[in-house]
């Protein structure tokens, strides 16, 4: 997952994205791809505390090479709104539960239009409820065409994906598309109708 | 870019209060001591100063110098009036002249009486000292010429000996001679040399002063005053060749009188304040280094605590430079807040020690200007190696850091 990330470089074998080889990247490179092309989602929400939601939002927008842009209030705000947030943005996310820290975490995902987003266990922290809430946000952008790649433990939160690989000790095992995707829009509406 | 590493290094710098007030406490005091140390040095320099050139302007002291008569070497004073006389003529660098008869003596007037030193001067005496009278006026040469027996007063000499009453006009009996009182000085206060006391004193002609009152022919010493202050030089060398012909000295025949300068002693007594304001400063220097090391630690404890924080900064995008940024800024701002605080503090101690102690002191914006780019400077030179800590962090054990 952290070499599909860019965040470390492959020991052995080659890894390109966009059909660039990453090892023959500079360590700048990395960082505007990471910036630029890919998302990232972490099981332990990763955000920066005692700071907002929207400024946690906005961090990568902070880090983009071609300067500020004088639009990133408004973007961060709009990414926030997309995963259901547009009331907590001024929140620490010590006053906010888990499930909607995990929110602004795939906000600040989400804000620089990811081609690539890769989720880490994020329900791995979360309560099963708050899990499909999680994996409905998911779904509702891949509709809209971001490649999203999530690791998990649960079957039933890998049921929701289109494409199931699953691994042992390091090796794939078994690769196959999945028939019949289960839809977690319809179950938060029927379970959760509240949040 | 820059702008927003900026705006997300003020971000974290407000996020740590405490920290931040701690970590800037070691550069207030440290900038605020190195500006009132300085500026005490700078205000006693410049009082010494002042007090050496209230003795007048471009000025040159003959006192008569030991001579050797015989093996034994003895000081034996063969200064005259023709001496200062023969200057005044002569010298072309020369502006003005005043021989100086100095005797210690009781003065008495009415029931009252006070011991004090005698000055017997010439009216060119009081133009080189830039001293006028308060009351009355200053003898002439007319009355040089007469041996008027007339006396002008030094203002605590007259408070003494008239508490009650404008001495102008009065007498007063210098070793049982009777003086009219002439004038009567402005206040000149205490001066930085021995003497103290500068107006205990009482002027009476010089011509007077050796007829009646000490008897012999000599003077005490003989003051100059140059045209200019360029002209000093030609003024002394013109002294040298004119007093060794009135003594009719031999070409290797030592001087019998010595020149002081008062270029010199200026520039002696700036010196040595220059040392203690270089002292001063740099004691207080240190304590800013020591404040800088502060910055450091708590820089690198900071970078420790979060290491988290950084890997995510990582994770999304930021570049190794964009966290050395971010440090290097929070470090410098802090040290230059710092910087601006130490300022307002130093400058705040010197008005209390300026109202409670008297102590004056010259605040220059030079230094002010130093100290704040200063620290400003120690903020990033010892923000950097945290700074370059943080930057060269792996971002996968940054983010696993607990």
């Amino acid at each position: 997952m952290n070499i599909i990330g860019c965040l470390d470089r492959p020991t052995s074998g080659d890894y390109s994205i966009n059909g660039t080889n990453v090892a023959g990247m500079t360590k700048n490179e990395l960082a505007a791809l990471r910036n630029n092309t890919i998302g990232f989602v972490f099981q332990g929400f990763n955000l920066l505390s005692k700071t907002t939601a929207l400024e946690n939002v906005e961090l990568p927008l902070l880090y983009q090479r071609k300067g500020r842009r004088k639009d990133a209030r408004e973007l961060a705000l709009a990414s926030l709104q997309a995963v259901g947030l547009a009331q907590r943005v001024h929140h620490e996310p010590t006053q906010l539960s888990g499930g909607q820290q995990q929110r602004i975490a795939i906000a600040r995902a989400l804000v620089n239009n990811p081609k690539l987003l890769l989720a880490d266990e994020p329900t791995g922290n979360l309560d099963s409820l708050t899990s499909i809430e999680i994996m409905a946000i998911f779904q509702q952008l891949n509709d809209r065409g971001i490649t999203i790649v999530l690791v998990t433990h649960e079957t039933d939160i890998a049921a929701y994906a289109k494409r199931l690989i699953e691994m042992k000790d390091g090796r794939i095992i078994k690769d196959e598309p999945i028939a019949i995707r289960k839809s977690a829009v319809g179950r938060v509406e029927k379970t959760a109708p509240t949040a | 870019m820059i702008t927003s590493l900026i705006r997300i290094a003020l971000r974290s710098i407000l996020k740590n209060r405490m920290r931040t007030l701690l970590t800037m406490l070691g550069i207030i005091i440290g900038v605020g001591a190195v500006i009132s140390m300085v500026s005490i040095g700078q205000g006693a320099q410049h009082k010494i100063q002042s007090q050496i050139e209230s003795m007048g302007t471009n000025l040159l002291t003959i006192f008569p110098g030991s001579g050797r008569f015989g093996g034994v070497r003895q000081t034996i004073n063969k200064m005259t009036l023709e001496d200062a006389e023969k200057i005044k003529k002569e010298a072309s660098a020369v502006a003005k002249v005043s021989a100086v008869v100095r005797i210690s003596a009781q003065v008495i007037a009415g029931t009252k009486n006070l011991n004090t030193s005698i000055n017997g001067v010439s009216p060119d005496y009081f133009s080189i000292r830039s001293w006028s009278t308060q009351s009355g006026a200053l003898f002439t040469e007319r009355d040089i010429k007469t041996l008027a027996k007339v006396a002008v007063l030094g203002k605590t000499v007259a408070d003494n000996l008239f508490p009650d009453r404008n001495p102008v006009g009065c007498q007063v009996r210098i070793r049982n001679v009777p003086f009219k009182v002439v004038g009567v000085l402005t206040e000149k206060g205490t001066s930085a040399g021995p003497g103290g006391d500068q107006d205990d004193c009482i002027y009476t002609p010089v011509t007077t002063a050796i007829n009646r009152l000490t008897g012999g022919r000599n003077v005490n010493q003989i003051l100059v005053s140059a045209r200019s202050q360029e002209e000093m030089d030609i003024a002394q060398s013109q002294i040298t060749a004119i007093m060794r012909e009135q003594h009719n000295l031999h070409k290797n025949e030592a001087n019998d009188f010595s020149i002081m300068n008062q270029t010199e002693i200026v520039t002696m007594a700036a010196e040595s304040t220059q040392v203690f304001t270089l002292l001063l400063g740099s004691i207080a220097g240190v304590s800013l280094i020591v404040g800088g090391i502060g910055i450091m630690n708590i820089m690198l404890v900071s970078v420790t605590e979060r290491t988290r924080e950084i890997g995510i900064r990582l994770a999304v995008g930021a570049r190794g430079t964009d966290i050395l940024i971010q440090f290097i800024v929070e470090a410098a701002v802090i040290s230059m807040v710092g910087g601006i605080v130490g300022i307002i503090a130093g400058i705040g101690l010197l008005i209390l020690l300026n109202l409670i102690f008297n102590v004056s002191t010259v605040i220059s914006p030079l230094i002010v200007v130093i100290a704040f780019l200063f620290s400003g400077f120690v903020g990033v030179f010892f923000g950097f190696y945290p700074a370059k800590r943080a930057s060269n962090m792996d971002p996968i054990e940054a983010l696993r850091y607990e």
